[in-house]
């Protein structure tokens, strides 16, 4: 049966190259759209690592001012930030916050190994400001502002690249100039650049008076409301005039940051979404047409004892098989993408595409091939025959 | 000739209606998708508000320094040093304009707070930009001479701050813990790139930086307006000359300058590639008219399928007329202005959607206050995409039509 659709097939090839090119396009697009969408959602799956509810980030625009005197200025914001019953706790960092715009990138040392990572300027409330959890070791506490090495944390990424499944916490590293480092916890996750970013590997270093760190982070009660903001403002004005200071809130922002991706997302879809409509009608039309051009096939076939669904069948399985040649050629294309790994997405998420995208090309070709089918199967073999 | 061309492929339209509604859906579809683009584009490229000379401006906006060894780089919007005391020299553009890059501040209204995008200019942009003035007018040399705190608004921030219409002129705003007296409120600036939009503008000199700091890289973008379009060029080359002459002193870290004038084309292009390449522009364009060729593939294949099919439908007309001595040509050529017609119709309900798809950007206001059109330029280009579309998707039914054996063909079949 199948033998002979495909030879029905082949003798029409030149008719048939046309839908055989235009299913082929259109798995390459849904295996396009569904590999982008099934590799951001995996990312999304995974938990952030932090809390982002009633989190403010306060950018201090210092203007140029010497570092002494940040520093000096900053202890002044510290304990005018303390008085503040709105505010639960609060940490400095750089300014590489979570949802913000800013990322910096160093390389570290493992043995032999380089691996490049985030590196965040943190302080000791950056973990409790943030809701973090560490899976092994603790963060940063005063016991550390004397010890004689230099502390790290480092996320999960960075454990999973430098030790595998071994326990990390009390391992040495070392930074690019080969100073060594001792890291002393491992929080597992930190998508600070949002939920859908593929995490990356990072490192915590505590703040020190080599550089001044910009930013501020305030975890506030959720009655904190704009006439607190107000007055936090006024506060911090009065400390440093000369200054510039832009609250934003950690929400808000990631509300932005996730419209980044949600936005070429939906056009996708929907330009997706109508070529494929377009495909799904373009197809249903010419498989009509084609039918109707057989009727005297049809007549003979139904007069030599072919039964309705006999013929049915052959029509729906003869637009199968154009499927799958066309699917064939699609797929071998596609598994390009994981076995020259043109992108950095999981193998995995590559061949669920293929799957997905061959399944709904199926299902399509199923349904544009049933009504003209059914139609061919419901024909009176006298009439079929007297089609002229 | 053409007459009947017309007549025919109108008969042909109403024959086999499913077939004509598939066509004409695919083909303006997809004509509105890329009428959408190129509108888009062409919003950002013409000269709008309030950018009347646009086409004629070119902006400094990105300079590279490195070290001797080029080993670390470093690259922003320029300083304002460096265009106050170089850029501002050029002999040759028409006007020279300074402003800064946005920077939101928080300010504090009736227990509410809004964030104000804020800009610091010079007095000559304003003459550069033609904002259109609700109330009062803009700031002067003399302003910024006196440092006087004055601020020019937009009329969103006039209503979210002081209430709906209100005459604000001589009022005070208070931003960044700075009050400002406000000396003109003018209407809602889109903020497309180059992005010339701020929610409140104010003199240069009531920045809290240290302008006087020999800094090249800084968050500030000088306008040079050339006084034709023909001398784009020799502007860009008489900047270029001046950046080679500066000599940064050898006590800084990076010492070796680079810095650009770019028209709003290549400004665009860079904004797409994020590096500093000379190719940007040409890059830009093959990727975007690429892109737009791939996206065409699909309907294309799709109008080909069902135009081989249509063909059938009418093998018998071919046989006939080819027995009465048409040529391949002619019947090639008969069927791909068939379909250039069908396109066309096509075209004309894609313009449709595309306008009311840009409509609706507009109305749900995702790009701020841009006001879109459908210009003359763009409607050509949309019918020359029609063209090329039919011509596309008719050529190759039209040579397998035009190779039928009259015997066959008269019998209606087709091998």
């Amino acid at each position: 049966m199948i033998r002979h659709l495909f030879l029905i097939i082949w003798n029409q090839k030149r008719r048939n190259f046309g839908l055989i090119l235009e299913i082929f396009f259109s798995f390459l697009v849904l295996f396009a759209v569904l590999t982008f969408i099934i590799d951001k959602y995996n990312y999304y799956r995974q938990p952030l690592g932090f809390e982002y509810q009633n989190v403010w980030s306060i950018y201090q625009d210092t203007k140029g001012a010497p570092k002494e005197e940040v520093f000096a200025t900053q202890e002044q914001i510290r304990n005018a930030l303390k008085s503040f019953p709105e505010i639960i706790d609060f940490t400095f960092t750089n300014s590489n916050i979570p949802y913000g715009s800013s990322r910096s990138i160093t390389s570290l040392k493992k043995g032999d190994k380089e691996i490049d990572a985030d590196i965040f300027t943190v302080d000791e409330h950056f973990a409790s400001t943030l809701g973090m959890s560490l899976s092994e070791g603790r963060w940063f506490n005063e016991s550390d502002r004397a010890a004689g090495y230099k502390p790290v944390i480092i996320n999960g990424v960075f454990k999973e690249e430098a030790f595998g499944d071994e326990p990390a916490a009390g391992q040495m590293v070392e930074d690019y100039n080969d100073n060594p480092l001792k890291i002393i916890g491992v929080v597992d996750q930190y998508k600070y650049r949002g939920e859908f970013v593929k995490p990356f590997a990072g490192f915590f270093q505590r703040v020190d008076t080599t550089f001044a760190v910009r930013s501020l982070l305030l975890h506030v009660r959720s009655n904190a409301d704009a006439k607190f903001e107000e007055r936090l403002n006024k506060r911090l004005d009065q400390i440093a005039s000369n200054w510039s200071f832009e609250i934003n809130y950690l929400d808000e922002m990631r509300k932005s940051t996730l419209r980044e991706t949600k936005i070429p997302m939906l056009i996708f879809i929907i330009i997706s979404a109508f070529l494929v409509f377009n495909v799904a009608l373009g197809l249903f039309g010419v498989l009509w047409y084609n039918i109707n051009k057989r009727k005297q096939e049809i007549g003979i076939r139904r007069a030599m004892g072919a039964s309705k669904s006999g013929i049915g069948r052959q029509f729906v399985g003869e637009v199968l098989v154009i499927s799958t040649l066309s699917l064939a050629l699609g797929t071998f294309f596609a598994v390009q993408f994981p076995l020259l790994k043109v992108f950095s997405v999981q193998a995995g998420v590559y061949f669920l595409s293929i799957v997905v995208s061959a399944i709904l090309i199926y299902l399509i070709a199923f349904t544009c091939s049933l009504y003209p089918s059914v139609q061919a199967a419901k024909l009176q073999p006298a009439v079929a025959l007297h089609d002229e | 000739m053409l007459r009947n061309y017309i007549k025919i492929a109108w008969k042909v339209l109403g024959r086999n209606k499913f077939f004509t509604f598939v066509s004409l859906f695919g083909i303006s579809f997809t004509l509105a998708v890329l009428i959408v683009v190129i509108s888009l584009l062409d919003n950002m490229l013409q000269p709008s508000y309030p950018e009347p000379d646009r086409d004629r401006t070119l902006y400094v906006n990105r300079v590279r320094m490195q070290n001797a060894e080029k080993t670390s780089t470093s690259i922003s919007s320029a300083g304002f040093y460096f265009l106050n005391e170089y850029v501002k020299e050029l002999k040759t553009p028409e006007k020279i304009g300074i402003i800064s890059n946005g920077t939101t501040t928080n300010t504090f209204v009736k227990n509410r707070k809004l964030q104000l995008e804020l800009k610091y200019t010079d007095d000559v942009i304003w003459e550069i930009y033609d904002h259109d003035f609700v109330e009062g007018k803009a700031y002067n040399a003399a302003n910024i001479a006196n440092n006087d705190y004055v601020a020019v608004i937009t009329e969103e921030t006039r209503d979210d701050y002081f209430g709906e219409n209100q005459q604000v002129v001589g009022q005070t705003i208070v931003t960044d813990n700075t009050a400002y007296r406000v000396i003109g409120v003018v209407k809602n600036i889109p903020n497309m790139p180059p992005d010339p939009a701020a929610d409140i503008f104010v003199p240069y000199n009531t920045s809290k930086l240290d302008l006087t700091q020999r800094q090249f890289l800084g968050g500030y973008t000088a306008l040079l307006l050339a006084p034709t379009k023909d001398q784009m060029e020799e502007v860009q080359e008489e900047f270029q000359a001046m950046v080679s002459k500066i000599e940064v002193p050898a006590d800084q870290h990076l010492s070796v300058l680079e810095a650009w004038a770019f028209s709003q084309k290549e400004l665009i292009s860079q904004l797409a590639s994020r590096n500093a390449d000379d190719n940007a522009v040409l890059i830009f364009f093959s990727i975007l008219i690429g892109g737009m060729l791939l996206f065409m593939l699909l309907p294309t294949l799709n109008l080909v399928n069902i135009n081989v099919s249509r063909i059938m439908e009418r093998a018998s007309e071919i046989g006939v007329r080819k027995a009465f001595g048409a040529t391949s040509n002619t019947l090639a050529i008969q069927f791909i202005v068939e379909n250039i017609i069908l396109t066309l119709i096509g075209g004309l309900i894609g313009l449709g959607l595309a306008f009311l798809i840009l409509q609706l950007i507009q109305n749900m206001n995702m790009l701020a206050y841009t006001q879109f059109t459908i210009n003359l330029k763009v409607f050509l280009i949309a019918i020359l995409l029609c063209v090329f579309f039919g011509f596309l998707s008719g050529v190759l039914p039209a040579i397998r039509m035009s190779r039928m054996q009259i015997v066959n063909a008269i019998k209606g079949e087709i091998k």
